[in-house]
């Protein structure tokens, strides 16, 4: 078998052919890379992108002010049904929930927008679980925020100008060969496999509905048990701290009412005494934020008491399809007593 | 260090950077490549270099002492650093597995004893660069190459990074030449490098990698598995395990490529193969020849009875099947290849084989189906942990399907078929670098599907390559 020794024609002029492939595989990446772009843009596979990126949409295509605005993370995205929380509380409403790790600031960055390019809302909803609060900054989210290029100079007084941040932002973005190859994966597993491995359920608006799984619920319960065995203490991480307070004081500036509450839980989880003796003191610290702010009602747990059992859910504080409805429920009775 | 790391990618280009730059300086590049070498080696754990720098000091003075010594001395010589050299492989590969047999041996015939057992980690590659080594002292003594006379130059023959930890297990005719004078980076090695690198980081990544989770997870969990999966976990470690390997070696070569150096060949289409001999001339051929030039001809070979013959040929592949790790299915591995290279000898397959390899292709394809077969079964035995394992997925063959058995067909042929096309090409021209020679408006294509698969189906973490435990 030849191998070795390879006699290269000397008229083909090496060098040139060396540069010319070297070139032209840059060249070639670089047209898979755009098409891939173009792929992962509206591609339900990699739902924390896509739900950022259709909830946002849904954000820039809203015309006029709406009475009731709904902002949080996934536990809400699948939890809160738009249309019946409007029939019930015979008021408009926008459910904008993303993800957790989109953190407050997601939040506030929404409620800014908003509040400057459509109108102030009547009243907002914050709808957390109890385990972002402690979470830090990533850029990972931000980046999927499908603003014009450049929007990000937009962002530096936010503390978002680093130079790694803004590296990361831009592979996010513009280099989907590397940063969502497991996505780009999926779509080829999909086109293998005819039972489609990996399917979510998600809405044009990038609201999610999930399956009851009573065994996922468990596993996923027992790992927050753990989590919790470990920390001592909690506290706001600064920047969900901040934006917190910048939320609710843009609620005095603006005058509408903020009602801040925690996502839905399984009750299993719930009733373990290591995250109580944890989440009594997440509550206790939300109380003592929001009492500063005569515009900001936080509802505690034990009024709104959204626990549901393990066949109701798909994992610890995701509800199954079957009780978004009952849930969306429960928080406008609340929210109805609640009124300021 | 792992090759398929980033802290590898961004260790190599800047010792390539640097490399270049002393280009000029042969004495220079050679001190680098030292250092390099042993901060790879000991990138995670410093103290395996004492042992690198023992064996290599013993080898390099007794190499001198051996060519200068008488012919009565020579083999003294030869003889207390093969033994040192042997002595410590077996202190840090094998004693606890021998501490542990002999107390149950023991134990049978009514001795207790306390069984003794070192808590000590195996240093990575150790079998590699402890048989490199050994082969040059050999060739010394028997007059086939001169003692180095440069320690630098001697140390970086035995410690080069692209091939320190998983080989390929270099000949001193063949590498201490390339280290003693300057090396002309030629385009063309630029060329094959880039080539074998990719080709190399795709078998690990994309094929290796991947159907890992198949056989990892019938192997790791046997007892729930049964019939059919069985088969395809095998099989899928058959893939796996040459994936694996010779992805290691390719990416070795590439980077030696890259710098000048041309390792040898260690893998050459070994499951295009019609019988154990021709398997064994293809696969880790480094090892093999080792055995073959420093155990099997010395013990006798082939040139003696019929019998010795197979028990020359057993005891090689016993050995060589112990040398792959302390426990009883490598041994049992070794013997089964032994076996098979016997049994093809005394039915007379071997020349017929050889002799007809005009015969037609049904015939030649059916003769290398049933070669892979072997192999694999072979592998099984290479994969499973214990005895009881073995006989328990032995006995669970069958043709049962299982709701994982789907997944793990499309698994297995999705990672087999790009291995599949690019190896059948280049057994039709038989040339491992065809690639290399063809029109880039072909290439370039290629390459970039190799690199895109590499980014996007790598299987997620950085996994160990299989033979860095050997």
């Amino acid at each position: 078998m030849k191998e070795n020794k390879v006699k290269i024609n000397e008229s083909s002029k090496p060098l040139k052919r060396l540069a010319t492939l070297i070139l032209g595989i840059f060249l070639f990446i670089f047209i898979i890379n755009c098409y891939f772009i173009y792929l992962c843009n509206d591609c339900n596979i990699n739902s924390q992108s896509m739900v950022i990126k259709r909830k946002w949409r849904k954000l820039f295509n809203l015309s006029k002010p709406v009475d009731w605005v709904i902002l949080g993370d996934s536990s809400c995205t699948c939890g809160i049904d738009e249309k019946y929380f409007e029939l019930r509380m015979n008021k408009s409403a926008t459910n904008l929930c993303t993800v957790g790790n989109s953190l407050i600031l997601g939040d506030y960055l929404m409620l800014e927008y908003l509040i400057k390019n459509i109108g102030v809302p009547k009243n907002v909803l914050i709808v957390h679980v109890y385990d972002i609060w402690e979470r830090n900054f990533d850029i990972t989210c931000y980046s999927e925020i499908p603003f014009k290029y450049g929007y990000w100079n937009n962002l530096i007084p936010l503390g978002l100008s680093n130079l790694n941040n803004l590296i990361k932002l831009h592979i996010v973005q513009y280099l989907p060969i590397y940063s969502k190859n497991i996505t780009l994966r999926r779509i080829a597993e999909n086109a293998i496999y005819k039972n489609k491995k990996h399917k979510n359920i998600m809405l044009k608006d990038g609201s999610t509905r999930g399956e009851a799984n009573p065994e996922e619920v468990l596993k996923d319960a027992e790992l927050h048990i753990q989590k919790l065995r470990i920390i001592e203490n909690f506290s706001i991480s600064k920047i969900n701290r901040e934006y917190m307070e910048k939320i609710f004081q843009l609620s005095e500036k603006y005058q509408f009412k903020v009602y801040l509450i925690n996502g839905p839980m399984y009750n299993g989880l719930y009733s373990d005494s290591g995250f109580q003796n944890y989440f009594q003191q997440v509550e206790g610290e939300l109380l003592l934020v929001s009492n500063k702010y005569p515009n900001v009602k936080y509802i505690p747990s034990n009024k709104l008491k959204l626990l549901f059992d393990k066949n109701q859910m798909s994992n610890s504080d995701h509800v199954a399809k079957t009780v978004v409805k009952p849930l969306t429920r429960k928080i406008v009775q609340v929210l109805k007593k609640e009124q300021l | 260090m792992l090759f398929n790391s980033i802290t590898f990618v961004v260790f190599f280009l800047l010792i390539y950077v640097l490399y270049l730059f002393f280009q000029k300086d042969l004495d220079l590049q050679n001190y680098l490549l030292l250092i390099a070498s042993y901060v790879f080696y000991s990138w995670l754990n410093w103290n395996i270099l004492f042992l690198l720098l023992y064996l290599t000091v013993l080898n390099f003075l007794t190499g001198k002492l051996i060519y200068k010594a008488n012919d009565k001395n020579k083999g003294l010589i030869l003889g207390l650093s093969i033994f040192l050299s042997l002595i410590t492989l077996f202190y840090f590969k094998y004693f606890n597995f021998f501490s542990q047999n002999a107390e149950h041996l023991l134990n049978i015939f009514g001795f207790h004893i306390k069984q003794v057992i070192l808590n000590i980690a195996l240093p990575i590659g150790i079998s590699f660069y402890t048989f490199q080594k050994i082969g040059y002292t050999v060739d010394v003594y028997r007059n086939k190459i001169k003692p180095s006379s440069d320690f630098i130059q001697f140390a970086l023959f035995g410690s080069f990074f692209p091939q320190l930890v998983a080989g390929p297990i270099e000949r001193s005719s063949n590498l201490l030449p390339q280290i003693e004078k300057p090396r002309v980076i030629k385009l063309n090695y630029i060329d094959e490098g880039i080539f074998l690198i990719l080709w190399g980081y795709f078998k690990k990544l994309v094929i290796a990698d991947n159907l890992r989770f198949v056989s990892d997870q019938v192997f790791n969990d046997f007892l729930n598995y049964q019939g059919v999966d069985i088969i395809l976990a095998t099989f899928a470690f058959t893939i796996q395990i040459y994936c694996d390997f010779s992805g290691y070696t390719d990416i070795a070569r590439g980077v030696a490529k890259l710098m000048g150096f041309d390792l040898m060949l260690n893998f050459n289409l070994p499951y295009f193969v019609k019988s154990p001999s021709e398997f064994w001339s293809k696969w880790h051929i480094s090892l093999s020849t080792w055995f073959r030039d420093y155990l099997y001809i010395p013990l006798g070979g082939n040139k003696e009875s019929k019998w010795k013959t197979f028990r020359n040929l057993m005891v090689t592949m016993f050995l060589g099947g112990l040398w792959h790790g302390a426990r009883w299915n490598y041994v049992l591995w070794g013997c089964y290849h032994g076996l098979l290279l016997i049994i093809y000898r005394m039915i007379g397959k071997e020349k017929s084989v050889s002799q007809n390899s005009n015969k037609s292709t049904v015939i030649n394809i059916i003769q290398m189906l049933l070669m892979f077969i072997l192999i694999a079964f072979g592998l099984l035995i290479f994969r499973v942990e214990s005895i009881k394992q073995l006989i328990h997925m032995i006995l669970s063959i069958g043709i049962a399907f299982s709701s994982h058995s789907q997944e793990f067909l499309m698994c297995l042929i999705a990672c087999s078929l790009p291995l599949f096309v690019i190896q059948i090409i280049q057994y039709k021209k038989n040339d491992l670098m065809f690639l290399t020679k063809l029109s880039n408006v072909v290439r370039i294509p290629v390459y970039s599907i190799l690199l895109i698969s590499i980014i996007v189906f790598h299987a997620g973490e950085s996994i160990e390559f299989i033979y860095f435990k050997f």
